[in-house]
């Protein structure tokens, strides 16, 4: 089993215009609304809110993941330089991506973005208490869980503690995927 | 080989081999999230010496589905 292909990145402001509007289409679909905290259809207005919002927002960071060209995921980050915190959230486009390992390699890559290029000391997820298997996927990658009531799972990891996994995570990723083969954020 | 298939599956989970059988869905495992699943598959192509084409990842749903791979 080998994906055998290239993971990139681009930034959602660099997008095509075609493609910054797809975006909105996967974001409604049914299996991605049933995992967000906002489950509802975003309509046309609100996505264009959302584009000139990101536009002059120095913290809230979209990226686009391809496969082999292919756009499969969403990744956002939103950054507080100064307490060097950082939360972040993913969606996959098309069912077909999940549990294809698509969803590590972008907290993988998020992870080490997050702890060496922008030299966060602590990153920070939610996840609906409901989706058990991304709290138990985050738990693998080293978070900590701190708090979980029946709505939500907060969770979070060190630079430490992300250190201390990245072999791991890495001994799995590298058996479907080149880790030079994954492309940097930027 | 049911049982080693069985045996394998609950090494990488790390958990009881009696919790698992045949008709065990992944989705009934908290577990078994989606990295799981890749070290799962590839500990079964390490152990019984086979390939599951990474298109049909996703299509693996329970335990039985592996069969058709190894037999």
């Amino acid at each position: 089993m080998n994906m055998g292909g290239k993971i990139t990145f681009i930034n959602f402001l660099d997008a095509e215009e075609k493609l910054k509007w797809e975006v909105r289409e996967w974001r409604n679909e049914d299996f991605v609304r049933a995992n967000m905290f906002n489950n509802k259809i975003i309509s046309e207005d609100e996505h264009k809110n959302f584009l000139n919002k990101l536009q002059y927002s120095s913290v809230d960071k979209y990226y686009i993941a391809f496969y082999e060209g292919e756009p499969f995921g969403i990744l956002n980050m939103h950054i507080d330089f100064n307490n060097k915190k950082l939360e972040f959230g993913y969606y996959l486009s098309k069912i077909k991506y999940i549990d294809g390992g698509y969803g590590a390699i972008l907290e993988y890559a998020l992870l080490n973005h997050a702890f060496f290029n922008l030299k966060i000391q602590t990153v920070f997820c939610r996840t609906l208490a409901a989706n058990k298997k991304v709290v138990a996927l985050h738990k693998r990658f080293g978070f900590d869980i701190l708090s979980c009531d029946e709505a939500v799972c907060h969770q979070s990891i060190d630079s430490s503690q992300w250190i201390d996994k990245k072999a791991y995570i890495e001994n799995v990723l590298c058996r479907i995927i080149d880790l030079e083969d994954i492309g940097k954020l930027y | 080989m049911e049982d080693k298939l069985i045996a394998v599956i609950a090494e990488a989970l790390e958990i009881d081999k009696g919790s698992l059988n045949l008709n065990t869905e992944k989705n009934e495992i908290e577990e078994w999230d989606s990295l799981a699943h890749l070290i799962i598959i590839t500990q079964i192509e390490s152990e019984f010496h086979i390939k599951v084409p990474f298109e049909n990842v996703n299509e693996i749903k329970r335990i039985e589905d592996f069969l058709k791979y190894i037999k």
